[in-house]
């Protein structure tokens, strides 16, 4: 990943020069974990959504369930 | 008699205090005395307040004397990572930024721990807000191991690990959003126990990753976790002594990749422990855990920096470097990723149950696949040989805070440098009973959590 891009995000986007000065040491992690993540999130379907997670725990919390 | 109220695990000694066999002064007493000699000298302490416990204690002690009906940890001393706020009092979690702040409310957890008649003594070290499985603090000094001081804690829970395993308390709270309560568990010899996600309340506890942070005690036994989970969820929390007909799962694959051959010794003792027990084995194997592992870093990375972007603006040279090149990658993600992240959580967690767990009730997994590390390997040489030593402890943790799953390190033996090891238990949500089931199992037929470190000084 540019380095510039990232310095420039830093700066620009989050005000933060000092990181902005530091992006380089993050941008190899930085560029693989959004490649990763991406790629799985091309296997989702379409209407995924944060929420899912909540209510897939709330449907395995026995102990709440009406008895 | 110092010595003897201090050996007492959280059940033995609140059952003493309740039964008058023990004051909850003298208690009180020993667990200060203890903190400010053998803790500060391992450098677990951050702040404790003698006056106010042992005033709360002799009122504990006149409650019973009156007849009082006594909650189940009645006069009980403990003390707590520096995350957890109180009214008014200070916590500073572990850092420069955080000197001198006053928290304005108290934490669900510590209004619970109040209510079940504990007192509340003071605050103990950790890692720099939070974030190192070392417990590395450049601020207030490297906690020690109290097994072997040259060797590091765990963290970041560090001075909560170092507390229980040096017998100063019985219990302690810690918060895990990488591994926090089982690192210092299983570096220290304690358990340590993550619950599922959102089980314990958070609010009040200074956050690192919310959607990763999970509050959860530290204790010696698996017994002493039930009855601190009990208190902190107000759900009850029975184990059973009976085993017979639990299945447990080994996952081979990733979580064998980075074993060290003296931890793959002793997980396969802990194994035959339980088959002895009459618990069916089943070998499974993981799913990819490329894009678990992402997600995780990504989380905590995005939701620390949003927590942090303020000081990182205004403040940036008063965080050590080791813990602002944690957080720094969090400003550059897209947020779309961010959102993808959360959303294939749920199902990225069917996936790695029906991998590993399969049919079976639990996972046994390593809790680090490597011995406990110096504190020279995790701070001193070459950048790149100081991050692999410290990725090396959340190879078999990390993951499980993005799945949102219950899991607990378990000792189960000590390595040739004296250094304890330890398995992990991994469960469906809200299955906390099981694997506190399964450990106490454990733990009735070994003694590996009753040997105390030297520095102890209590032999």
């Amino acid at each position: 990943m540019d380095d510039e891009l990232l310095r420039r995000i830093a700066a620009e986007l989050n005000g933060a020069p000092e990181t902005a000065a530091r992006a380089g040491r993050s941008a190899a992690l930085v560029a693989d974990t959004n490649t990763r993540i991406a790629e799985a999130a091309g296997t989702m379907p379409f209407d995924s959504t944060p929420y899912s997670m909540p209510h897939w725990l709330a449907a395995n919390d026995k102990p709440r369930q009406p008895t | 008699m110092n010595a003897a109220i201090a050996s007492l695990d959280l059940t033995a000694l609140a059952a003493a205090i309740a039964a008058g066999d023990v004051t909850s002064e003298a208690a009180t007493s020993v667990a200060l005395d203890r903190l400010e000699g053998v803790g500060r000298t391992l450098k677990a302490v951050k702040r404790l307040d003698r006056d106010r416990a042992l005033d709360a204690a002799r009122a504990a002690d006149k409650a019973r004397v009156a007849g009082a009906r006594l909650p189940p940890l009645h006069g009980v001393p403990l003390a707590h990572k520096d995350l957890f706020y109180r009214n008014g009092d200070l916590s500073e979690g572990g850092s420069k930024i955080r000197a001198g702040f006053r928290a304005g409310t108290t934490a669900t957890v510590i209004q619970r721990l109040d209510a079940a008649g504990a007192l509340d003594i003071g605050r103990l070290q950790l890692a720099e807000f939070a974030l190192s499985p070392t417990g590395y603090n450049l601020h207030e000094g490297h906690p020690l191991n109290p097994w072997n001081p040259a060797h590091v804690p765990g963290g970041s829970s560090s001075g909560s690990g170092i507390a229980v395993a040096a017998r100063c308390v019985a219990a302690s709270l810690g918060t895990d959003t990488g591994g926090s309560l089982r690192h210092p568990g299983a570096m220290c010899g304690v358990v340590g126990l993550k619950p599922t996600w959102g089980l314990v309340p958070g609010d009040g506890v200074m956050p690192l990753s919310a959607s990763l942070d999970c509050p959860g005690p530290l204790t010696r036994t698996a017994r002493d976790a039930a009855l601190m989970m009990s208190v902190l969820t107000q759900r009850a929390y029975d184990i059973r002594d009976d085993v017979r007909g639990m299945s447990i799962a080994l996952p081979g694959g990733y979580y064998l990749e980075t074993l060290h051959p003296e931890i793959a010794r002793a997980l396969d003792e802990a194994k035959s422990v339980f088959r002895d027990l009459g618990v069916r084995l089943v070998e499974t194997m993981p799913p990819d855990m490329t894009a678990i592992n992402a997600t995780m870093h990504l989380l905590m990375s995005v939701e620390a920096a949003t927590i942090h972007r303020r000081w990182l603006i205004e403040r940036p040279h008063d965080y050590s470097d080791q813990v602002r090149s944690r957080i720094e990658p969090g400003l550059f993600y897209p947020a779309t990723r961010y959102v993808e992240a959360l959303s294939m959580r749920a199902a990225l967690t069917q996936g790695w149950l029906g991998a590993c767990l399969g049919s079976c009730d639990l996972a046994l997994i390593p809790a680090i696949p490597v011995p406990v590390p110096t504190i020279a390997a995790t701070t001193e040489g070459a950048p790149a040989d100081v991050g692999r030593s410290i990725g090396a402890l959340t190879h078999c943790t990390r993951g499980i805070n993005y799945l949102g799953l219950p899991a607990a390190s378990v000792p189960c033996g000590f390595d040739r440098a004296g250094l304890p090891m330890a398995f992990q238990l991994v469960a469906r949500p809200y299955a906390e009973a099981g694997i506190l089931t399964a450990a106490n199992a454990y733990q009735r037929v070994t003694d590996w959590h009753t040997r105390i470190p030297p520095s102890a000084d209590l032999h």
